[in-house]
C-alpha cells in the first residue's frame, strides 16, 4: 500500500491527533504534515457560512505552504445559533490534489450555553479560550467539560473526517444501484 | 491587477489555488489550460500531457507540436498579464525550482518590463544569475504582498 502524504492546516495537537486516528480507522496508511496557516475568518466563527470558509481557507493556504500532497485537510470550529440555541460545530474540509475531489462536511452539533458565547465575544476571543480559563486545560474542549467528559471535541472531529472521505472511499455505495 | 500565473505543470493543482485566492482579493487571473487537444481534436488533461510529455521521444513531433501551442499560448497571457507570478515551488530537490519553460516565460516579462512575482526564494540554478538580474519580487510565499494596483516605476 502507497503511504499518502496528509496535509493538515493546523498545528492543534488535538485536531492533529483526530486526523490520525480518522485516517488509522479508514485503513489509510499516511505521513500527517501539520502547517500553521491562516484561516481568514474571525477568532470565533458564527455561522455555517463563515465556519467552512474558515476550513476552506486553511486548505487553500495549506496547499500553498506543503503543495505535492495526496490530501489537504483544513479543520474549523465554530458556533451556530438554531432554536434561540448556540451550538458548537465542526466542519472539516478535504481536498485531494490528484483527483480534484474536495467536500465540506459539518460535524454534530454540541449545545454551549449563552454566557459562554457572550464572555467569548465580549472579550475578542474563542470558546477554547473561556474553557482553558475555567480548566486550566490547554485542550480546549468546551465539550468535554459540558458533557462532563462522556463527549470529546476530538471523538466529534474523527468523525467528521471520516464522513469526509465515505464518498471517496466508497464511490461505488455512492452510485445508484 | 491583470496577473498569469506560471510555473511547472505539475503544480497545476497549486496554481488553481492561487488563481482562487487571488480572484477573492480583486485580482484577474489567468493560468494554464486543465485541457489541450491532441492531433486528432481529442481532449487530454493538462496533467496527463505532462506524464505523457515526459515519457516522449525526440522523434514524436505531435507531442513537441503541441508543447509549442501551449508555449505560445502562454506567451500569450504573459503579454496580456500586468505581473507575473511564478509558483516556483521546490521540485526534483530543488528549492524555489524554475524550469527553462517559466524561465523564459520571465524573460519575456522581463523584456515587457512587467513585474515578476516570486511565490518562493531564487533557486541555485546555472540560470541564477539572469533571475537575480530580473529582480523579481519575492512574495515569501504571501500573496497579500501582490497589490492590486501595479505600481508605475
Amino acid at each position: 500500500m502507497q503511504k499518502l502524504v496528509v496535509v493538515v492546516g493546523t498545528t492543534s495537537a488535538l485536531k492533529v491527533r483526530a486526523v490520525a486516528e480518522a485516517l488509522q480507522t479508514l485503513g489509510l496508511w499516511a505521513d500527517i504534515v501539520p502547517c500553521e496557516v491562516e484561516s481568514w475568518v474571525s477568532i470565533q466563527p458564527r455561522g455555517e457560512h463563515e465556519i467552512q470558509s474558515g476550513a476552506h481557507t486553511r486548505v487553500n493556504n495549506a496547499v500553498l505552504l506543503k503543495p505535492g500532497a495526496d490530501f489537504y485537510i483544513g479543520i474549523e470550529s465554530g458556533l451556530i445559533e438554531k432554536n434561540a440555541w448556540w451550538f458548537d460545530i465542526p466542519c472539516v474540509y478535504i481536498r485531494a490534489r490528484t483527483t480534484g475531489y474536495e467536500l465540506p462536511v459539518f460535524g454534530g452539533p454540541f449545545p454551549i450555553p449563552d454566557w459562554m458565547v457572550r464572555r467569548a465575544l465580549e472579550r475578542k476571543t474563542d470558546l477554547g479560550e473561556i474553557i482553558k480559563e475555567l480548566t486550566g486545560d490547554n485542550e480546549k474542549d468546551a465539550q468535554s467539560y459540558l458533557s462532563n467528559g462522556v463527549i470529546t471535541r476530538e471523538q466529534g472531529i474523527i468523525q467528521t473526517v471520516c464522513s469526509a472521505f465515505a464518498p471517496l472511499l466508497n464511490s461505488t455505495r455512492y452510485q445508484e444501484s | 491587477m491583470k496577473i498569469t500565473i506560471c510555473g511547472s505543470i505539475f503544480f497545476l493543482e497549486e496554481m488553481r489555488v492561487a488563481k482562487q485566492i487571488l480572484e477573492t482579493r480583486g485580482h484577474e487571473v489567468r493560468i494554464p489550460p486543465n485541457t489541450m487537444s491532441d492531433t486528432h481534436g481529442q481532449s487530454i488533461s493538462a496533467e496527463k500531457f505532462y506524464a505523457r510529455r515526459k515519457a516522449a521521444s525526440d522523434s514524436e513531433r505531435w507531442v513537441w507540436e503541441l508543447k509549442a501551442h501551449a508555449m505560445q499560448d502562454h506567451f500569450g497571457e504573459v503579454v496580456w498579464a500586468e505581473a507575473l507570478l511564478i509558483l516556483n515551488f521546490e521540485k526534483n530537490g530543488v528549492m524555489g525550482y524554475i524550469g527553462p519553460n517559466t524561465f523564459l516565460e520571465m524573460g519575456l516579462a522581463f523584456w515587457l518590463e512587467k513585474p515578476i512575482y516570486l511565490h518562493r526564494e531564487i533557486p541555485s540554478l546555472p540560470y541564477r544569475e539572469e533571475i537575480l538580474a530580473m529582480s523579481p519580487i519575492l512574495t515569501g510565499g504571501d500573496l497579500n504582498l501582490i497589490p492590486l494596483m501595479r505600481r508605475r516605476t
